[in-house]
């Protein structure tokens, strides 16, 4: 048992059941969607639902589950005590108060501006202050992990720092530089107008500084994903980590080229010229660079796990690995799904094919598929792998959490594959509801159930998710004991370069890329002076 | 409970990583930029005609134009603006002065409550957003909404009295009614009211005219509002007799509808009698 189980368990504990609460909603949203009649049924209902859906998942989900496996990661990686745990319950308290402030907030119904937030949409300003709180919350265990890996670096000079919590830091610092844009966005524009004590903004400046984190944030969420990935699935599968360095450069990579990317979601906004926009393009190219290296290291993780378990010949060795593992099963599905989503992205992030799906369902689709997919079904597996961990049960039925790994995967493909189609064709998101008698989309109406049949599926699995972790809860403390963690070891571990064993010099490099994509594009907001929107409030009827 | 550590590596160059990892991204960046702000953009431009610099100052957001293209005033159908100061101002407005103002210049006509004397002719003013009476009021001080009657009456009044006056009839709401529960209407009336008419290029009235939508900042509310100004108001939009409508939106809805359509449209809004 570890020394901050309670912690860890109350950091994941709350990211599930905001997840739990969500999955319903996004069901109730796809059936509202849908040809068929849903109860409730409203534009207002339905934009409620949608920011309660995206806050819970994008914030609430995410930023708890990796604050509460960062910690975990912490004490079993370092093999030591995590630093200040009263400040970590402080983080906790603070962002649990402020995701109560943002439920309260959207179900009232003042609060209908997505969970990106839209200005000059302008919600009460009790939610951007919740989402602050969770936001400061998370900062708290950024300066934890920091404080950690600099304390097991101190006492062990000359040696590198394991490589998940490495990963788990180079997380925290990437976190630290993606909410600066949206802290900006809501201190300096969007709480004051909130407050009515300005009557206008600036628009193309918030969605700039919005889209500074926008990009960043999905490889916040993503990291964990990969945490697992070189460090858990190779030792399940009985096999080694193929390159300690490559992973390291891999989370590196993330670091840097994850940030200055984020106008690609501006592509077709107006406040922005070509130039900039191109630049950010093109550096969002290199980011696919680590997944590559990590696709290629983590396939070939798994063929020495695969040959050292009797596989043989050119493709034999996939046959032989464990597929029972919960945590091998779902890398393999995550990968799977990692190619379609990948493969969307590519699409997204040229300037030209982007205009073709912008604003349509395709988009949702594709973060569906990567972040709903690829991402958090490595959360799953991740917290099947730690709860013995931190309970001191086994679980009582591995066949029960591989069918959720399964259905979750069958689930979103059956979603999110329709949804890129009738994007293709044309459907636009962020609409409530759609009129089918119209003949130009009544043949939407096979593809929008073979979707909503996929949801039907997702809110199942989830379901059983939850039922599977309360099943660890439920069981009797096991004879055996459980065995304790141990991350993958390396096969070429012949050195670490000291540049890959902190973030000093990596930090300056996104500083000076952060400025250059981003300091003109910004300071242009001050110099042109562009026309004001008008602050649009959704919480007040006059 | 951990793995080994694996040691750092002791090459004669410690940096000697770092320098490469720079380099390559140093690199990445040169291309980057290069591509996108010089190379691409001059390219390009030279297929169009234009001279290096002016090719790169377009892909950076620097406009080489002499000059901006300032609005020109003649004919224009309001001189309201909404910048952040006159939204400002009037947000500032002051009910509690507005109600003494409106006792000289408003109430003769459109009472205390805002209910006109006469539904005929004159709007019911209360409740109504304080931009829409903002703008209204200096529509006609401008003369770009003609009405001879308001006209000397608002003339004397300074920016922030307009705008006192504003907040005060925008803070009473005497014929407050959620018109959603009083659908009193033939089916093809709330068609045009909630959706509009794709075939004619009309958006629906709820997109603009019910709070809270996404329309202009200074459309009024329409229920409550008597029918006989409601018609009227639409009949002049569609004859062009008035024409303070930014971008000639309404001139364009109204043009397109039946006089039968404008009657039912006029009587739905004044809700319950």
């Amino acid at each position: 048992m570890l020394r901050n189980s309670r912690l860890i368990l109350a950091h994941l504990w709350l990211a599930f059941a905001a997840f739990g609460a969500a999955i319903v909603l996004g069901l109730w949203q796809m059936w509202v969607r849908s040809p068929f009649a849903a109860p409730l049924a409203s534009s207002e209902n339905y934009f409620m639902s949608v920011t309660a859906h995206g806050s819970a998942m994008g914030y609430v989900l995410t930023t708890f589950f990796i604050m509460g496996f960062g910690y975990f990661v912490a004490e079993t990686a370092l093999s030591r005590p995590l630093p200040f745990p009263r400040l970590a319950w402080t983080g906790f308290t603070l962002g649990i108060v402020g995701a109560l402030l943002v439920v309260a907030t959207v179900f009232s119904g003042r609060a209908t501006v997505l969970f990106t937030f839209y200005p000059p949409l302008t919600a009460t300003p009790w939610f951007y202050v919740g989402l602050v709180m969770v936001v400061v919350g998370s900062w708290i265990w950024c300066a934890l992990m920091l404080v950690a890996m600099a304390g097991w670096k101190r006492d062990n000079p000359g040696q590198a720092v394991p490589l998940a919590m490495f990963a788990t830091t180079a997380n925290a610092v990437l976190w630290l530089w993606t909410t600066v844009g949206v802290a900006a966005e809501l201190l300096f524009i969007v709480i004051p107008a909130a407050f009515g004590w300005t009557q206008a903004v600036d628009v193309g400046l918030t969605r700039t500084l919005f889209s500074w984190t926008l990009h960043a944030i999905v490889y916040f969420w993503l990291i964990p994903a990969y945490i697992a990935f070189y460090t858990m699935a190779p030792q399940l599968a009985g096999g080694r980590l193929y390159s300690d360095l490559m992973a390291r450069i891999s989370f590196v990579a993330f670091l840097i080229y994850g940030l200055p990317v984020g106008l690609h979601h501006l592509f077709m906004d107006p406040e922005h010229a070509t130039g900039f926009k191109s630049v950010q393009m093109v550096l969002t190219v290199l980011v696919a660079v680590p997944t590559l290296l990590t696709v290629f290291t983590v396939c070939a993780s798994m063929e020495i796990a695969g040959r050292l378990r009797g596989g043989r010949g050119l493709l034999g060795w996939v046959a032989a690995l464990p597929w029972k593992q919960p945590l091998v099963l779902a890398t393999g599905l995550s990968f799977f799904m990692l190619w379609f989503g990948g493969f969307g992205g590519l699409i997204n992030m040229s300037y030209g094919m982007n205009a073709m799906v912008h604003n349509t369902s395709w988009v949702t689709a594709h973060f569906h598929m990567i972040f709903g997919g690829s991402v958090v079904i490595m959360y799953f597996a991740i917290s099947y792998e730690i709860w013995p961990r931190l309970t001191g049960r086994m679980a009582p039925s591995l066949g029960l959490q591989r069918a959720q790994l399964w259905s979750w995967a069958v689930g979103m493909m059956t979603l999110s594959l329709p949804w890129h189609w009738l994007g293709l064709k044309g459907q636009w998101r962020r609409v409530a509801q759609f009129d089918y008698t119209d003949p130009a989309i009544s043949w939407w109406t096979p593809w929008m159930a073979m979707s909503l049949v996929g949801g039907i599926l997702l809110v199942g699995s989830a379901f059983l998710f939850l039922w599977n972790l309360a099943s660890f809860h439920r069981a009797g403390r096991s004879a055996e004991a459980v065995p304790p963690m141990n991350f993958a070891v390396a096969l070429h571990s012949g050195g670490t370069p000291a540049a890959l064993n902190g973030f000093r010099i990596w930090n300056i490099l996104v500083l000076v890329l952060m400025v250059a994509a981003y300091a003109f594009p910004i300071a242009q907001s001050f110099i042109v002076k562009p026309p004001y929107a008008v602050v649009h409030r959704v919480d007040r009827t006059n | 409970m951990s793995t080994e550590p694996t040691k750092l590596s002791h090459s004669p160059k410690p940096d000697g990583f770092a320098v490469k990892a720079v380099g390559f991204i140093g690199a990445t960046a040169a291309v980057a930029w290069g591509l996108s702000l010089v190379a691409i953009p001059v390219l390009q431009g030279q297929q169009e005609g234009l001279d290096w610099f002016t090719s790169i100052c377009r892909a950076v957001g620097i406009s080489t134009r002499p000059g901006g293209g300032e609005a020109k005033a003649d004919g224009a159908v309001s001189l309201v603006t909404w910048s952040p100061s006159v939204l400002s101002r009037v947000a500032a407005g002051d009910a509690r002065k507005g109600e003494e103002l409106a006792k000289d210049t408003c109430t003769s006509c459109h009472n205390p409550n805002g209910l006109s004397t006469d539904p005929a002719t004159m709007p019911s003013i209360t409740g109504q957003p304080a931009r829409a009476l903002y703008k209204q009021l200096w529509d006609i001080k401008n003369g770009t909404r003609i009405n001879d009657a308001m006209l000397p009456l608002v003339q004397p009044l300074t920016d922030t009295q307009v705008a006192d006056l504003a907040a005060y009839y925008s803070s009473l709401n005497v014929r407050s009614f959620d018109i959603r529960l009083e659908p009193e209407a033939s089916d093809a009336t709330l068609k045009l009211i909630n959706q509009g008419d794709a075939a004619r290029a009309l958006p629906g009235c709820r997109s603009c005219h019910d709070a809270p939508s996404g329309g202009p900042v200074d459309a009024p509310h329409l229920v409550g509002q008597y029918p006989a100004y409601v018609a009227a108001q639409l009949r002049a939009f569609a004859g062009g007799e008035r024409r303070n409508d930014v971008a000639g939106r309404m001139r364009a809805i109204a043009a397109k509808l039946t006089p039968a359509e404008i009657e039912s449209l006029a009587r739905y809004y004044e809700g319950p009698r």
